[in-house]
């Protein structure tokens, strides 16, 4: 029996050892699979959750054609077996702009030195353990996207640091763009 | 009182070495074969794992250095959980500030109605920049008064003085040790190598598991305005201070152009591939063990005035009239409501579905007759059913 994840939890019944509900392998199977199933995926808590209400609490960015921050937050605690990040987001980009807007989330197991980053994002101050994934605004028409899973470099539990970048790719007034969400979830 | 480890970190159970269906005797015939207690060990430390080390977390609340606020506000931010782990024994309440532009005296953020708070902050105010001037803090807070279940928790984060707060993460705390007879754990020692094992050890392992699986859910969505010295303000548009509508036909919380939901419409997603419980039943019908759905409950903090205002939840579509209302009544200058039903997220489609069927919650409000409601905070809580 190997390790498995997908099976789904399902309650299950008291049993009696050495009697004729044996504790049989297939108990132990439900019961490696249940904690299998929740250690991967029922455990995989979300790490971010944001709503930014249109008018004025929307994430909108200017027509900055430089990688710039415009969202940091407070370090998360993921489990050392979390791998990987999912990073979600619904967004468009400002009817009317040329250029692409472009949505950058970072993640790093050691704090960022915030030491000369003013407008201009250097990846220099991650260290060497940073890792991202974007999404790209390239209609007016309001999308949901899914970005790259991001695979943290790192061994083991800790903390994790994320922020987020934007970058127009044309300057110009109506070269902005929005979020209207953003989602972010560990995974193995 | 004994107490037992806790793995650090989360291996895969692989349980073929030491578990086999069958062997063939001498005869050739197949013959069947116990589990060796090597099976029990793994499964309690696996157990043990899945208690005490992936704690949820409850809330949190970023802002760009433009949307903060500058002065405080007790509270500043409401939020909504329900505190059923029972490993779950304190939180971490993690901040990442800016040094503040306003304000005297010593400056902090903390629980509201609480002395649980950040060290003193008691620099005078300056003109900082971001993001280069960003600091870190976090604090404590215990479960105070032992364990009791308690669904629906209302609390708040308070900043004073001037505290800037760019973000707070509330995380339950991981466990070490935890505490034989008192937390949900699997005491060792478990069965060693020729010890024969004996009915409390599946069944203590059972009942581990299914408590953690049934209380350790964590949150699909969640979400605050900003109060604005501690009273919930009432702005003629949308802004930090509140999600504002006047509408009487069902809008988008998010984008008040939008009226229906779609593939693409703004909501808020969820990853809850094979988090369902059963086996998948297939088909509309909502069964007691559809493995094809995750249960959320849905609350609203918010103010309506001269007249109600109804906020839907709408989940996935694999469930005809996926929906939950929660009516916020006329009067009154904020407080929690419950959705009349819960919502359901779709456990067998993958994170990047990107058809109907996507695990995304559309929320949507309006106004029973002309008034105006204000959307103060959302909470929705993954439920076991």
């Amino acid at each position: 029996m190997a390790a498995k994840f997908t099976q789904q939890y399902h309650p299950m019944y008291d049993f009696e050892a050495a009697d004729d509900r044996a504790y049989s392998v297939r108990h132990i199977a439900d019961q490696a699979a249940s904690v299998n199933n929740f250690a991967a995926y029922a455990g995989a808590h979300k790490l971010i959750s944001e709503i930014y209400p249109l008018p004025a609490m929307c994430l909108s960015i200017d027509d900055d054609t430089d990688e710039h921050i415009v969202k940091m937050w407070a370090p998360r605690r993921v489990a050392g077996h979390f791998t990987k990040i999912n990073f979600q987001a619904g967004h468009a980009k400002t009817s009317g702009a040329t250029g692409n807007t472009t949505w950058t989330l970072y993640a790093s197991a050691q704090m960022y030195s915030t030491q000369g980053i003013v407008t201009t994002f250097d990846s220099a101050y991650f260290g060497v353990d940073w890792a991202s994934a974007a999404i790209v605004s390239s209609s007016s028409t309001h999308a949901v996207s899914v970005a790259t899973e991001i695979t943290l470099k790192r061994r083991g539990t800790g903390l994790v640091w994320f922020l987020l970048t934007a970058q127009s790719a044309s300057s110009g007034g109506a070269n902005t763009g929005r979020l209207t969400t953003l989602d972010v979830t560990p995974a193995m | 009182m004994a107490t037992t480890s806790v793995p650090k970190e989360f291996i895969a159970i692989d349980v073929s070495g030491q578990s086999r269906p069958w062997y063939k005797d001498a005869t050739g015939a197949f013959r069947p074969m116990p589990a060796k207690a090597g099976a029990i060990g793994m499964l309690a430390a696996g157990g043990n794992y899945i208690g005490g080390r992936q704690p949820r977390l409850l809330f949190s609340q970023a802002r760009t250095p433009t949307q903060v606020s500058a002065t405080g506000s007790d509270p500043l931010y409401v939020f909504s959980f329900d505190d059923v782990v029972e490993n779950a024994t304190s939180q971490t309440w993690r901040i990442l500030a800016m040094p503040r532009s306003a304000g005297t005296g010593t400056a902090y953020a903390g629980k509201e109605s609480s002395s649980e708070q950040t060290e003193d902050y008691t620099t005078a105010a300056i003109t900082s920049n971001f993001p280069e001037n960003v600091f870190y803090q976090q604090f404590t807070v215990d479960r105070a008064g032992g364990w009791t279940a308690v669904e629906d928790i209302e609390q708040g984060l308070s900043t004073f003085n001037g505290y800037k707060i760019l973000d707070i993460a509330i995380e339950e705390n991981p466990r070490s040790f935890m505490t034989n007879g008192t937390d949900q754990v699997i005491p060792t020692p478990t069965p060693g190598s020729g010890r024969e094992i004996i009915e409390t050890d599946p069944n203590t392992i059972q009942d581990v598991i299914h408590a953690v699986r049934s209380t350790n859910l964590g949150m699909a969505f969640w979400y605050s305005s900003t109060c604005v010295s501690g009273t919930w303000a009432t702005p003629g548009s949308t802004d930090s201070s509140a999600i504002v509508t006047t509408s009487t036909s069902f809008v988008n919380i998010l984008d008040q152009t939008v009226s229906a939901r779609t593939a693409t419409s703004p909501g808020i997603t969820a990853i809850v591939q094979y988090c369902g419980r059963g086996e998948y039943g297939g088909g509309t019908a909502l069964l007691d063990n559809d493995g094809a759905s995750v249960r959320v409950k849905c609350r609203v903090f918010g103010a309506s005035v001269s007249d109600d205002c109804e906020v839907k939840f709408i989940g996935s579509d694999h469930i005809s009239g996926n929906e939950a209302t929660a009516t916020i009544t006329a009067g009154g200058s904020g407080a929690w409501f419950d959705a009349d039903d819960f919502i359901y997220l779709n456990s067998t489609v993958g994170g990047d579905d990107a058809t109907t069927a996507r695990n995304k919650i559309d929320i949507h409000f309006k106004m029973n007759s002309a008034g105006t409601a204000y959307v103060y905070a959302l909470a929705g809580p993954i439920n076991y059913f």
